[in-house]
């Protein structure tokens, strides 16, 4: 391949990007009933309790009624939404930074999540995905 | 009137200032008329993944091209020369033959590792067009070509039919065209059945694999129509949660040698590599076939339930 041909068809596909970026700004697209309904069409027999959501908006965690051993987890990604279902050990680890809990999958697309929460929505957070996380629990990084 | 080999070129290298260009034209359009909306980051992935599998191009040309002209040069069957028919002719086989490789490629899980590539975006434009796989070359894909050479026709008048496939596949990634005149809607590939093919609707999984006509589908059973009460939702039953072309490119064939390095049996190693995306022995994940048929049980329970 040629490297001049290559540059120029680089330079060309970050342009093209960089005008999408601007004329299709990503816009605020989580909500509680947004996680709601794109997770319920993710795992249709989910029965679905609480919908914690991230302040940023960036990331919701769904505790289910039913199957109960499972754990939603809704984050966006641009202007979409991707749904997990996280079963007990799919968690590898978590960790607290101020009002930012982050969570690391053993998910090679999605390595690493986090969700800003209020201190009584962290801590409610932590207790419910210590329950699915692989080692004995989370650490506090402040 | 036969036709010089020399002179035949690269079609899909001479079309990518035209690709870049109808690009452009449908973010502008998109824009303008709040019809299609693009992402950034995905726009960059599904066009860099696209500059980058011309290397793949050239991986592939480099391990099979010599086979091919192998086949062609001491096994074909017939001379078939280089007239304009043997050209139409080999158009035609190159997509019958594409189109089982396509469908291979969802129903394999092999193949599939290369082919989700194109499948990994959540928006569906022209940009998603070039979001090609970097890995094709690992995959028995080629085989399939195989009888087109062993039959007499030149790997090269092959090879330039396949990049015109490509160049018309591109167009019929957009949701700016609704629905083609009706004969054309019948015989060719267009951006409404591809539409469907790109969508993860439980109803469309699986279905419309063309490459240029879409005839190959209605015979082999496997057209599914676009429906209005059902608009396309585009992406994977389990959507990537990065744009980082790496993880694009490589997640599927990690998943594959990750399940085979726990499998317990050689039943199972084989089958996570030939079964259908999806299969577990336990039944844990679910295949396309578990979803559709879970899927139909639900509307059957629905209408049960409504009587």
């Amino acid at each position: 391949m040629d490297p001049v041909q290559l540059i120029i068809s680089f330079v060309s596909i970050a342009l093209l990007a960089l005008i999408a970026a601007r004329l299709f700004p990503a816009k605020d697209i989580l909500s509680a009933a947004s996680a709601e309904a794109d997770y319920q069409r993710y795992n249709p027999d989910a029965l679905i309790d609480t919908i914690i959501l991230g302040q940023d908006h960036q990331t919701a965690l769904l505790l289910l009624k039913a199957p109960s051993d499972q754990l939603g987890i809704v984050t966006r990604l641009g202007d979409r939404l991707v749904c997990r279902t996280a079963l007990k050990g799919d968690i590898a680890s978590f960790s607290v930074n101020g009002d930012k809990l982050s969570i690391d999958n053993h998910d090679f697309t999605q390595p690493n999540i986090s969700i800003r929460l209020n201190p009584g929505e962290l801590t409610r957070a932590q207790n419910l995905i210590t329950g699915f996380t692989a080692t004995t629990g989370g650490s506090d990084a402040d | 009137m036969p036709i010089d080999l020399s002179n035949l070129g690269k079609p899909t290298e001479l079309a990518v200032p035209l690709f870049v260009g109808l690009v452009l034209l449908e973010i502008i359009y998109g824009w303008k008329t709040k019809r299609i909306v693009f992402e950034g980051k995905d726009t960059f992935t599904s066009m860099f993944m696209g500059m980058m599998s011309g290397f793949a191009g050239i991986i592939s040309a480099i391990l099979y091209g010599g086979l091919a002209l192998w086949i062609w040069s001491d096994l074909r069957l017939f001379d078939m020369g280089t007239d304009l028919w043997v050209f139409a002719l080999a158009f035609v086989l190159a997509d019958f033959s594409y189109y089982w490789i396509h469908r291979f490629g969802h129903r394999v899980r092999w193949m599939w590792a290369a082919h989700v590539i194109h499948h990994s975006s959540q928006h569906y434009n022209l940009s998603t067009a070039l979001r090609q796989t970097w890995t094709s070359f690992l995959t028995p894909s080629f085989l399939f070509y195989l009888p087109i050479f062993f039959l007499g026709i030149h790997p090269a008048i092959v090879f330039f039919c396949l990049g015109l496939n490509l160049i018309y596949q591109f167009w019929i990634h957009t949701e700016v065209i609704n629905r083609c005149p009706k004969w054309f809607e019948a015989i060719m590939n267009t951006p409404s059945h591809h539409r469907v093919h790109h969508a993860k609707n439980p109803r469309y999984l699986d279905s419309n694999y063309a490459g240029v006509f879409i005839i190959w589908d209605r015979m082999f059973g496997s057209f599914v129509p676009e429906r209005d009460d059902d608009p396309c939702n585009y992406g994977l039953v389990t959507d990537l949660g990065t744009f980082n072309p790496l993880r694009v490119a490589f997640h599927e064939w990690l998943g594959i040698v990750k399940d085979i390095a726990g499998a317990k049996s050689w039943r199972d190693r084989i089958l996570f590599l030939v079964a259908p995306p999806g299969w577990t022995p336990d039944g844990s994940r679910m295949t396309s076939d578990m979803i559709k048929d879970d899927w139909h049980a639900r509307g059957d329970a629905k209408k049960v339930a409504a009587e």
